[in-house]
């Protein structure tokens, strides 16, 4: 029984002395039937509260199936133990239903230690925004000139995620290329034979699944494609592909990239014609990695909803830019493409971060 | 089955027919194959006859052609090993004119085998618009060990990747925008899906995939038969006179960037060809430097191997030399200087080029001639699938 009572947490230490009482042998009934009403009432509340705790672990597992079998059946443990606990409280055998009810905490406590340490996520959101406000589509926007752009695409590709562990460690996200965009429905097709098209979308969100439960203490990730994969493009990986129509495109067709950033829209001064402008980035040298530090760290783990947020403001892509002289920036416009590759790795800024 | 391609040239149709008729007689033209091999000295097995009747329980795919024992080690490939059905699989993509847009045109239209997977003509016309390419096909053959960029420019890393610039061009093959169109046309194929499973496990049949195939098949392109190559071995008759001061020749004016062996240095020059090459960074005629976007680089280009080079006219990068006469003109006495010219061609108190008398030019044509593989034009391993099987 003390051998029992030692494992128990540190709600139970009364319950447990009490019990304890109890179970001398030679007044073991007398002093059990002198259990007062109220701490009869203490016993009942302790079921109940762990009868709620595994409720709320059923949901829990529920929603992670990998981890749900062997799950359960520490669960189904506890359960029979506070079923026993109940049976034996109602015969009045207290020694009896604590030793129990020990059992069945030790069981929760395990559990409980066992899903603190299964990855969680983190959401990492980059809302795409226009200085202060969100970028909307076909907006008309002011730029520092005075003459407004509006914008038809914007799309990247988002890549090598790595998360900064509190101590100085980095978990780097696997297969981590994502294609951020906000665009209208896209035509590729030649009119030939085939039909191909990209809807219209708005994702500025990635949701990254299996990192280790801990705290974190910063976020990096690339704009574009680091050199391994962006030289073979046989080679993949996440949502890379090409068939995306951010591969060799026109003025990429001979050259070996992704294609990692695209903007188009119109660049309006007065009454003039708009000039229709098309800016990327490719080619391994406008590969660019952003890091940001968060202000204090946040927890990541199984049931922790963990939320990086940044906005990408691409009001900063004009920076050092002229539209109206360098309407396209392609494979060719090599000056113009660093020049706009550094905008890119400047227009992100650190919202916040939140995990509890 | 596909209608296969006509071959533009008389002489070459000949070739074809006859090889295709001996596979499909059973006897196959590895007799000739062998034949060949032993007069040209490369020491390999017979390779296996292509043209197997169906069998009722899958056979097993060949290996992959070796690469030739006496060239340099065959750089690995980690990302895409070369293997048995990966070959088989290339191989018929390659000579699939469905992954064109209009299902005329494959990779075989302007890379033929009895060409050394080139064209006679200068800029091909041979694409689903018929318009003429900017630029000349090169020879495919032994670009295994071809690392520092493809295509003429070297824009193109790898040949992974390189198939896509041929697919989506609007000349070429056709497939902007449409390469699902294309994928869609080779999973309802009867014999694709299974081939890719066998390739590349369940992940089966995808666009990487694809470039995949036509990688293993075009890495395992080797030409290695010529005489020069029985000499290499020790194993040739004696050369001519002509022959051997042709060799000399070589050795002295040639052998810098076209480096014995595979003929190649890998390496990107400009040889002299024109004095400017205009201020479009994208224009074609800037050579390397539309893709290093270097002016030290415009008008340079990679150095095409020298293997099979007599029976692979037209010369450079647009075929602008009809004759290998004309070429050797050009490095005697054509040549224009550039800020980019290889600094190898100049020459004190003379214009730039290669001091040669009309006897060592003579001599060094001749030396040439030993650098042809007869036998790679009718390797049945190369010939295309859809001709000697259904």
């Amino acid at each position: 029984m003390r051998h029992a009572l030692s494992l128990l947490v540190v709600p139970f230490v009364a319950l447990a002395a009490l019990a304890g009482c109890s179970s001398d042998d030679d007044a073991d009934d007398a002093q059990a039937s002198q259990l007062s009403a109220a701490q009869r009432a203490e016993l009942d509340a302790q079921i109940a509260e762990l009868k709620e705790k595994v409720r709320q672990l059923e949901l829990r597992i529920a929603a992670d199936e990998g981890f749900k079998q062997a799950l359960e059946r520490e669960l189904d443990k506890a359960k029979a133990a506070l079923k026993a606990a109940e049976d034996k409280l109602a015969a009045e055998d207290y020694a009896g239903a604590v030793a129990e009810l020990a059992a069945a905490t030790k069981a929760l406590a395990d559990l409980q230690a066992a899903w603190d340490a299964l990855p969680g996520s983190v959401t990492l959101e980059a809302k795409f925004a226009f200085g202060a406000a969100d970028l909307q589509l076909d907006t008309p926007y002011e730029l520092s000139t005075g003459k407004t752009f509006t914008f038809s695409e914007v799309r990247y590709w988002l890549s090598n995620v790595k998360l900064t562990v509190a101590g100085g460690a980095t978990f780097t996200v696997p297969n981590a290329y994502y294609l951020v965009e906000v665009m209208q429905q896209q035509n590729l097709s030649n009119g030939a034979t085939g039909t191909h098209t990209l809807p219209a979308n708005r994702r500025e969100s990635v949701v990254i699944g299996g990192v280790p439960s801990g705290s974190y203490t910063g976020v990096e990730f690339a704009v574009g494609v680091d050199p391994v994969r962006n030289d073979n493009l046989a080679l993949g990986g996440g949502e890379l592909h090409v068939l995306k129509n951010m591969t060799s495109d026109n003025g990429w067709m001979w050259f070996t990239s992704y294609i990692f950033s695209k903007v188009r829209g119109s660049y309006a001064q007065g009454d003039d014609e708009p000039i229709a402008v098309a800016w990327e980035t490719g080619a391994n040298e406008n590969y660019r990695v952003i890091s940001k530090t968060f202000s204090a760290p946040v927890k990541v783990g199984a049931g922790v909803d963990t939320k990086v947020s940044l906005r990408a403001d691409v009001k900063k892509l004009f920076t050092d830019l002229d539209a109206e002289a360098t309407p396209t920036i392609k494979a060719a416009q090599a000056a113009e493409r660093t020049t706009l590759a550094n905008n890119w790795a400047n227009a992100f800024e650190l919202v916040g971060a939140t995990g509890q | 089955m596909i209608r296969p391609e006509a071959p533009r040239r008389r002489s070459f149709v000949v070739l074809l027919v006859s090889a295709t008729s001996a596979c499909v007689l059973g006897a196959c033209a590895s007799e000739a194959i062998v034949a060949a091999r032993e007069t040209g000295g490369a020491a390999e097995p017979p390779p296996p006859p292509v043209a197997a009747p169906p069998i009722p329980s899958a056979p097993a795919t060949p290996a992959p052609p070796e690469p030739p024992a006496h060239f340099p080690p065959l750089p690995e490939v980690p990302d895409n090993p070369t293997t048995g059905p990966g070959f088989a699989l290339g191989r018929r993509l390659f000579y699939d004119a469905r992954l064109s847009r209009t299902g005329t045109v494959s990779c075989a239209t302007c890379h033929e085998q009895a060409h050394a997977f080139t064209v006679p003509e200068a800029l091909p016309a041979r694409g689903v618009t018929q318009e003429p390419l900017a630029r000349h096909a090169p020879s495919l053959v032994n670009l295994a060990w071809a690392d520092s960029g493809l295509f003429w420019d070297g824009g193109s890393k790898n040949l992974e990747s390189l198939a896509l610039a041929p697919l989506t061009h609007v000349d070429e093959m056709g497939r902007e925008g449409e390469l699902d169109a294309m994928m869609g046309a080779i999973a309802a194929d009867a014999a694709y899906p299974r081939m890719f499973e066998a390739a590349f496990g369940a992940e089966g049949v995808t666009v990487g995939n694809v470039m995949r195939a036509l990688a293993q098949f075009q890495r395992a392109l080797f030409s290695a038969g010529s005489r020069w190559d029985a000499w290499r071995l020790g194993q040739s008759a004696p050369w001519s006179a002509d022959e051997e001061l042709g060799r000399d020749v070589f050795a002295r004016d040639c052998a810098r960037c076209h480096t014995p062996g595979l003929f190649t240095d890998a390496g990107f020059h400009n040889n002299g060809l024109d004095a400017s090459f205009g201020d479009d960074p994208e224009a074609p005629r800037r050579g390397r430097g539309r893709v290093t976007f270097s002016a030290d680089d415009v008008g340079k280009y990679r150095t095409p191997t020298l293997r099979n080079v007599a029976v692979t006219a037209p010369y450079m990068h647009d075929g602008r030399f009809a004759t290998l006469e004309t070429v050797v003109a050009h490095y005697r006495t054509g040549m224009v200087d550039s800020p980019s010219l290889d600094p190898g061609f100049r020459r004190e108190g003379a214009p730039p080029g290669i001091a040669m008398s009309d006897a060592e030019a003579r001599a060094l044509l001749s030396f040439l001639d030993l650098l042809t593989d007869p036998a790679l034009g009718l390797d049945p391993r190369y010939a295309n699938p859809f001709l000697v099987s259904p």
